[in-house]
């Protein structure tokens, strides 16, 4: 130990001393930054562990520090460690840990190689997952930890953690706090798409995949076009068609899309048009790209909800079909087994809800009777459905009003009005601004819940 | 020859030299015909304005050998040639005795061309009138005469009765009337010379259309409208206009250059009109524009045009481009196939313009009452009896099966629309066909939104759809929400992004090739603060409120 560096008690007493955030922040942080490496990461024998003169609570900045370093040097987990892990994921303070969160992002970046190390992902899983939501100022915040654990859940195929943290939108985002990137975002919507498509989630997953496309850009990112890959085959299998990207998507990556996504987007079109048989050649075109793009999975399950697809747009028009009749019209005509398929198939949608029919074998090869949905949406069900969608809107509208009032009241974008010119000659959004200006304050005179749910009951009427 | 596009001196000032060496050209070509009729040696002598640059004798004896309009025609579409055996209700002198100038021609050739019982009559009618209006279109005559020659020869129907004076081919005539036209045209083209250099901008107008009237004589069409079209620069009154737009789309509806008679019927409808013979102008107008539209496939729009036209033409006073019974039964059919049964009563049946047309064709009348009061199986019957007529139809033809579909889809739709249960068995005995096949078009029906209903296919009954509408609203309503928060979500976070400085940028110093640089699943995290991005606030806040505004007001209304 050189001789400049203090002891072990100077440093805890300094530690101690800190209670309070203010004090870390202004007090202890310079002073652990300046502290070298080596006093974080050296393990006194014979002496008592720092950390356990710490409480990971209390003193989490400089917890942390400890931590990551000894994470850093362990090869496989012991149980201490463990225990230390743990005690500091679920106690410590996310304020401090914030101010340090290069840091933080070590000490997971070291787990989760430790983890990997050892072939045993899953341990760092739930600490990290816990992690976040210490870390989080917000419920929605996106952390630097996020796409990480992200990835290390998708590796693992464990994704049991992480599905609370995903399925919490993310609303948030302050470099500041976190400092995340552009990056983390995308690969956090990217991967999170993935894990949805991994459990058949692909509504989820279409959702996570826009958000990655839909990010503002001056460039395409290479994450941006693979997202958009997965999103058009995502999108072919929940809804049959690709949902339109939104309107504010940047030019360069719709640019950047259309040049390498031809193949993506001819799949597209063929199944969009429902022939099995121009399908099959397409895909078969395809084939090495998607194979190539680790896509070729999703691309079969399209094919298997074509199927399904068909069934559903044949109770439209049929009350009762044979299940030979239902085979031909969906393109299975010429398989071998394809009745006894066929038959599986509907029996599956039956029992997920898909369709509403039965199957009677009173005739040779079985008869399908379509039925309609039973549901009435007569009953509380659809009330308290009805209300808590309302009460969402109503959130997220509030949000807006104020987010809309808060940027309307800051200087900033005054001087940005003001720089036009009073008579706000050559501005260029005069006439929409002036409506948009009308349509928000019609919102606020109303009362924006208020005028939400008039809009809501008068749908009804 | 333009004068105003080859610089060359030579052509400038027709010499004595340049004669004699075209002649050169044709007395050549009447040997090689001399020695046999069928072959197809001739060159096409191109360069030459005279009628010699549209010989064009292809052995196929296709439907494209007539090289006039439809082998200058553009045609977007490929038309298959439909071999027609006989025309169950087609009394051909009648039927063509309609028409004048050269659709009179075009008509008999594309008969001829189709129907193998009717083609002897059909080129004997057309050599004659060739021969009786002293036609310039040379080659024409050739080809028609050299078809006839073959018709015989092969001994299609009627082949005895054609008389030796028809077989062969008048040289003596021939030349002469190829002479006139060369003749002429150096003529018109020298008179026209001769304007340009004292530049009386009535005289060039003028000798521009009677050289263009000249080249469209001689069936040289393309030369024919750039002729016309050039009179558009020396147009001072509106009547010179209407002149011009007419003469353009006389010459582009033979063309088959649609949309070019649509451009000009706009033109000519926008212009002020003159007095005399306003009536019928309008009326030709609307009778091309209508034309141009059953072209274009677009059905409603060419039976608006064809209803619209008035009285004025019932005598057949557009003889050169469609003829009553023409407008009698390209409106009957567009109208049928696109109105529903109220347009139908408002628009055809109460319509006493349309009326007089309709008295022409009483078969057409009877099908548009017979589908107005149901009664499907005298529709059907009429449609069936007429399809070999009117696939002998020179506009019609490639338009049949489209509007006798949607003729039929119109029908079935009608049948169904009262009933809460149909029979498909009592159902396909009225369209005269089979219950798996009825059941394949109701299927197309449904899934196209035309008709709501269900089949059960077991008892072969047809059940009008019951939709729950309080059930609908529920759905749509929930899906709304579901759409609002989550696009309302998605703007608040982007919102956040931008004003972070969370956007997607080349890094430094690898400005080379954005989308390699970036690999997606490995890289340094560069933890960077947030950008001031107050730059983006005006934006941003039009983006919140236009959101807010505009989202409850797309909804609301729809």
């Amino acid at each position: 130990m050189a001789p400049s560096d203090p002891s072990f008690d100077e440093i805890i007493s300094k530690i101690q001393a800190a209670t309070d955030i203010a004090a870390v922040t202004k007090t202890l942080a310079p002073y652990l930054n300046n502290l070298n490496d080596t006093v974080f990461a050296a393990q006194p024998s014979g002496q008592a562990d720092p950390l356990d003169a710490l409480d990971p609570a209390a003193h989490s900045f400089a917890y942390l520090h400890f931590l990551v370093h000894r994470c850093k040097a362990s090869h496989g987990f012991d149980h201490a460690l463990l225990t230390k892990v743990w005690a500091f994921v679920t106690s410590c303070d996310g304020e401090q840990v914030r101010l340090a969160s290069h840091k933080a992002m070590s000490f997971a970046e070291a787990l989760v190689k430790v983890a990997t190390d050892t072939r045993q992902p899953i341990i760092a899983i739930k600490p990290l997952a816990i992690f976040i939501q210490r870390l989080q100022a917000s419920p929605g915040q996106l952390t630097m930890i996020h796409p990480l654990l992200a990835k290390t859940c998708l590796l693992a195929q464990s994704v049991k953690d992480i599905i609370p943290i995903l399925n919490n939108d993310i609303s948030d985002v302050k470099p500041q706090q976190t400092h995340i990137n552009y990056k983390d975002f995308l690969l956090y919507h990217y991967y999170g798409g993935m894990i949805y498509a991994f459990l058949k989630n692909f509504e989820r997953a279409v959702e996570f995949f826009k958000l990655a496309v839909s990010a503002p850009a001056e460039v395409a990112s290479a994450i941006q076009i693979e997202a958009h890959k997965k999103y058009v085959l995502t999108s072919l299998l929940q809804y049959g068609r690709v949902l339109p990207l939104p309107k504010y998507i940047a030019s360069a990556v719709q640019r950047t899309i259309k040049v390498q996504c031809v193949a993506y987007a001819d799949f597209a079109t063929a199944y969009e048009k429902k022939s099995n048989g121009a399908i099959r050649t397409e895909l078969e075109k395809a084939k090495p790209i998607f194979v190539r793009d680790k896509n070729f999975g999703l691309a079969k399950q399209c094919m298997e909800a074509l199927h399904r697809r068909n069934i559903q747009d044949l109770t439209r028009t049929y009350l009762t079909l044979s299940i030979e009749n239902i085979t031909s019209l969906i393109g299975l005509g010429s398989e071998p087994d394809g009745a006894r398929r066929v038959e599986g198939i509907i029996v599956r949608m039956i029992e997920s809800g898909a369709v509403f029919a039965t199957i009677s074998h009173e005739h040779a090869g079985g008869m399908v009777s379509f039925l309609d949905d039973p549901n009435q949406h007569n009953n509380t069900i659809t009330m308290d459905m009805i209300n808590a969608q309302i009460q969402k809107a109503t959130a997220i509208t509030a949000k807006l009003s104020a987010m809309d009032q808060a940027i309307s009241s800051m200087p900033a974008f005054f001087n940005k009005q003001g720089s036009h010119g009073p008579d706000h000659s050559g501005y260029p959004m005069d006439e929409s601004e002036y409506s948009m200006h009308m349509g928000y304050d019609n919102y606020i005179d109303e009362g924006a819940p208020l005028s939400l749910i008039e809009h809501f009951s008068e749908s009804f009427l | 020859m333009d004068p105003r596009l080859s610089p060359d001196p030579t052509s400038l000032d027709p010499t004595p030299g340049h004669i004699s060496n075209t002649m050169d050209t044709s007395a050549d070509n009447h040997a090689s015909m001399d020695s046999d009729m069928f072959t197809d040696s001739q060159p096409a002598s191109a360069g030459t304005p005279s009628s010699l640059s549209n010989v064009n004798l292809t052995a196929d004896g296709g439907s494209n050998a007539g090289g006039g309009a439809e082998g200058n025609s553009k045609r977007k579409r490929f038309v298959k040639v439909v071999e027609v055996d006989a025309p169950n209700n087609l009394d051909l002198d009648a039927y063509i005795a309609t028409y004048k100038g050269h659709t009179k021609v075009n008509r008999l050739e594309f008969i001829a061309d189709r129907c193998p019982s009717l083609q002897v009559d059909a080129l004997k009618l057309a050599i004659t009138e060739l021969r009786n209006t002293n036609t310039l279109h040379v080659s024409r005559y050739i080809n028609l005469a050299r078809k006839l020659n073959e018709a015989v020869k092969f001994g299609a129907p009627g082949s005895a009765s054609v008389s030796s004076d028809l077989l062969t081919v008048d040289k003596a005539w021939a030349d002469s009337q190829m002479l006139k036209a060369k003749q002429q045209t150096d003529l018109l083209e020298g008179e026209l010379k001769n304007y340009k250099r004292n530049s009386i901008k009535e005289s060039i107008r003028m000798g521009n259309i009677e050289l263009g009237n000249h080249y469209y004589a001689c069936g040289d069409l393309t030369s024919a409208h750039r002729s016309y079209s050039r009179t558009r620069d020396y147009c001072t009154t509106s009547k010179h206009i209407i002149e011009l737009c007419m003469n353009v789309i006389k010459a582009s509806i033979e063309l088959g250059n649609f949309p070019h008679v649509l451009t000009y019927v706009v033109k000519a409808e926008s212009t002020p009109e003159v007095a005399q013979d306003k009536e019928l102008t309008k009326a030709k107008l609307k009778a091309a524009s209508g034309l141009a539209n059953l072209d274009l496939s677009k059905y409603p729009a060419a039976a608006r045009d064809f209803l619209s036209i008035g009285e004025e033409l019932v005598g057949n006073q557009y003889g050169d481009v469609i003829s009553a019974n023409d407008i009698a039964v390209y409106g009957g059919l567009c109208a049928l196939a696109s109105f529903n049964r109220t347009e139908l009563k408002r628009l055809v049946i109460d319509n006493v313009g349309f009326r007089q047309y309709l008295e022409l064709e009483p078969h057409i009348r009877d099908l548009i009452q017979g589908f107005y009061n149901s009664n499907y199986v005298l529709c059907l019957d009429i449609m069936d009896k007429w399809k070999n007529d009117y696939l002998l139809d020179l506009h019609l033809h490639s338009h049949i099966e489209a509007l006798y579909t949607n003729i039929r889809k119109k029908a079935l739709v009608q049948f169904t629309s009262p009933f809460l249960t149909v029979d498909l068995t009592k159902m396909a005995k009225s369209f005269s066909t089979t219950v798996p096949a009825l059941e394949k078009e109701l299927v197309s029906l449904i899934i196209g939104g035309q008709i709501e209903a269900r089949i059960d296919s077991q008892q072969k009954i047809l059940w009008a759809k019951q939709t729950n509408k309080r059930s609908a609203i529920f759905e749509r309503s929930t899906a709304m929400g579901q759409d609002y928060e989550r696009e309302a979500k998605a703007l608040v976070l982007r919102m956040q992004m931008t004003n972070h400085g969370l956007v997607v940028k080349s890094p430094p110093g690898e400005r080379g090739g954005p989308n390699d640089s970036e690999s997606p699943f490995e890289g340094p995290h560069h933890p960077r603060g947030g950008r001031d991005g107050r730059e983006m606030f005006a934006g941003t806040r039009a983006n919140v409120s236009s959101f807010l505004s505009s989202f409850s007001r797309d909804r609301h209304h729809r």
